[in-house]
């Protein structure tokens, strides 16, 4: 057991690094990035600097000292420059008009502000150079920080895990509430019209888009209670009321999508131990069939259940992305969202990161537990 | 002595029925489904109109990006049959257009999961050993990224190596061009493929796995042996023995797929990522609606009805086929 636990703990490394090596690989290849999401959101503005900055370069090019040149010669450079940006779109610089002139001088300012930018940022390394900072920093705990908004990724994840793990938490206890009872239920009465209720319960379950039941939950709310949402998240410790207030529609919400699964699941495990020899045997002894069922079978059919529940951790992730979305809740996945639109690096692999960990762990805990509840399952 | 000649009573005609016509077969099979499964073949009912309706779409409604500006937010009436949406368009073209999309990713997304399944689940389950151990831990890594990533990145990296022309289709406009004229296919095309080519990829890692372990087990029986000893090539066996004989599990997650496809498809357009030049179920329930359905909720209610009957369709569909085609569950229905 030990040895087989330390067999998979070693593997995980090739794999978390395999996803990180992707993860950045990918974010390389998306277009644009955050220093032109930060330009074109206008939150910074500068280039006049960097403009100078190039001017003094050309100079320095041209054999002149900047602290003496004349205001000829930086005009004649600048003029170099513009020429040599022009000619780079396409056009003559001997007759273009003044405009296009000022926009080749706005367009080079603009780039080499942005260059300085991602200078100072680390984003203009090449590929190797960015994933082997980023590990590094990641070994020794430190996960970068995160472009747009500049603050840490790890005390943003550290603000918005338990956010996540609270609608986690909540989605999966209303799932089990749900489908423990009727998939029990369905699998008692097999065949007859509860079973096939139910089971067409479960399929409707999965097909239902969590956005439309939000929708109309929202909507129904409004129209007949007069009832709106709190707009504000806060934290439980803070303001329970408001807390539970938003959180608990979308845990009930993600809960029934997850039950669907489960049901089934709880229906095939239950209807296989209801066929083992141990169930004729308690029903000859002539115990009364309640306790039969709950006592023997039960009792038995959880224990790959309670495994399964482990392995929906990463349909909680992407589940929760569109309810975060619309009930404007704070949570890792809406994170890792406006962090892929802003192009935000270091917050995109961290969170990357975060869920790759979270699913490779969670798949050897299964793994483990199934053993541990189960002694027939040996491990290899 | 007379020679006595024996007679014995003529034998009765001992034969074989004749088998039956394919197409008789064909359609005893569908009748039985539909006898014993009704909730099934209301399923691959609803997969048929889909494509149906998505095919004849422009025969059947007229056009759903026109803006009728009196007439925004009208209830369903005999004019509109499901209304008219904030903008005024007919909430009933447009979700008869939306079909379009819905069984392009549908069956774009299916096709290509079970491609890409097959080629990563049976040759890992097919040539054991060093390479399977290689190949899963490719998939390990697969399966460890959270799907949205995926999706939302290759999305954006696909709509840009488009920009300049995507399998020399061009990258079609932002809004769309009149779809009842001939030529909307080529417009959102591009940008379906996209969606597509993502879902797909999403998709596959976890469907390679199921794959791979219905090879391992075929690869166990004995005929598969005997093939070997024959002489069989690799290549025979895993398109001869392999692949036929893992086909009706194939089948099952081809129809569960679909389901799932369908849905995130929906998701996604919610999301505002993916087909945006073409009215989609999905973007339907996005932006404004969400803020306007407790006084109209018409606006709501038909496309997110589209979306649950088409997903439920097919689940039932493929619950049922798995009923009937996966033996090792046959009997626990």
């Amino acid at each position: 057991m030990a040895q087989y636990i330390v067999r998979r703990l070693l593997l995980m490394i090739p794999t978390l690094i395999g996803v990180s090596l992707l993860v950045t690989g990918l974010l390389r290849l998306l277009p644009a990035d955050a220093v032109d999401v930060l330009v074109a959101g206008g939150e910074v503005q500068g280039g006049g600097e960097a403009f100078k900055e190039l001017v003094e370069k050309k100079l320095v090019e041209d054999g002149k000292n900047p602290a003496t040149a004349t205001i000829t010669d930086k005009a004649r450079a600048e003029n170099a420059l513009i020429a040599a940006q022009l000619k780079k779109e396409g056009q003559d610089p001997e007759t273009t008009n003044q405009s296009l002139r000022q926009a080749a001088k706005n367009t080079l300012a603009l780039n080499a502000y942005k260059d300085n930018i991602r200078t100072r940022l680390g984003l203009n390394k090449n590929y190797i150079e960015q994933w082997s900072s980023w590990a590094w920093n990641a070994l020794q705990g430190d996960l970068g920080t995160s472009i747009i908004g500049s603050r840490p990724v790890s005390d943003e994840l550290k603000r918005r895990i338990p956010v996540s793990i609270e609608l986690g938490l909540l989605g999966m206890v209303v799932s089990l509430l749900i489908a423990l009872p009727l998939g029990v239920a369905s699998a008692v009465k097999q065949d007859g019209p509860i079973d096939y209720g139910m089971r067409s319960m479960a399929i409707a379950a999965l097909a239902i888009p969590s956005f439309f039941l939000a929708t109309i939950v929202i909507a129904l709310a409004s129209r007949y209670w007069n009832y709106s949402f709190p707009v504000k998240y806060r934290e439980f410790w803070d303001d329970p009321k408001t807390n539970l207030e938003l959180v608990i529609v979308p845990g009930i919400i993600l809960g029934i999508g997850l039950s669907g699964t489960l049901l089934r699941l709880t229906r095939a495990q239950m209807l296989e131990v209801l066929r083992q020899d141990y169930i004729r045997t308690a029903r000859a002894k002539g115990l009364a069939s309640r306790s039969v069922i709950v006592r023997h079978a039960v009792k038995n059919a959880f224990v790959p259940i309670v495994t399964i529940i482990g392995l929906q951790v990463p349909v909680l992730v992407g589940g929760s992305l569109v309810l975060e979305t619309i009930f404007g809740i704070p949570g890792v996945a809406r994170y890792l969202f406006e962090s892929i639109s802003n192009r935000d690096f270091p917050a995109v692999i961290g969170v990357n990161m975060l869920v790759a960990f979270v699913i490779v762990f969670t798949n050897l805990i299964v793994d483990v537990l199934y053993a541990v509840l189960d002694p027939r399952v040996r491990l290899s | 002595m007379a020679t006595s000649t024996i007679s014995a009573p003529a034998l009765p005609e001992f034969y074989l029925r004749p088998e039956r016509p394919f197409m008789s077969r064909a359609l005893r099979a569908i009748g039985s489904f539909i006898v014993h499964k009704p909730l099934g073949a209301f399923g691959g009912f609803i997969l048929i109109l889909v494509i149906a309706v998505g095919v004849l779409s422009p025969m059947i409604a007229g056009d759903p990006n026109t803006v009728h500006l009196s007439d925004t937010l009208v209830r369903p009436n005999s004019t509109y049959w499901f209304g008219t949406d904030y903008n005024g368009r007919d909430v009933f073209d447009r979700i008869v257009f939306g079909c379009q999309v819905t069984a392009m990713v549908g069956l774009g997304t299916v096709i290509l999961v079970t491609v890409l399944s097959l080629l990563v689940g049976v040759t890992s389950g097919y040539f054991s050993g060093k390479f399977d151990f290689t190949v899963q831990r490719l998939v390990d890594i697969w399966l460890s990224f959270p799907a949205i990533f995926l999706i939302l990145t290759l999305v954006a990296v696909l709509k840009t190596s488009s920009n300049n022309g995507f399998f020399g289709l061009g990258r079609g406009p932002e809004i769309g061009p009149n779809p009842v004229d001939g030529d909307w296919f080529w417009y959102t095309f591009p940008r379906t493929t996209i969606v597509i080519l993502a879902l797909g990829v999403v998709l596959a890692g976890g469907a390679s796995r199921v794959v791979r372990s219905a090879t391992l087990q075929t690869r166990a029986a004995p005929y598969i042996e005997a093939a070997q000893v024959l002489g069989a090539t690799n290549t025979r066996i895993i398109f001869r023995h392999i692949i036929p004989n893992i086909m009706p599990i194939l089948i099952v997650l081809a129809t569960l797929q679909l389901g799932t496809a369908i849905l995130a498809e929906a998701t996604i357009s919610f999301l505002g990522i993916g087909v945006t030049n073409f009215p989609t179920w999905g973007q339907m329930l996005s932006g404004k609606t969400r803020e306007l359905a407790a006084d109209h909720m018409h606006i709501a209610l038909f496309p997110g009805l589209a979306i649950f009957l088409a997903v439920f369709g097919f689940n039932m569909l493929g619950d049922a086929l798995r009923d009937v085609l996966d033996p090792r569950l046959r009997g626990s229905r």
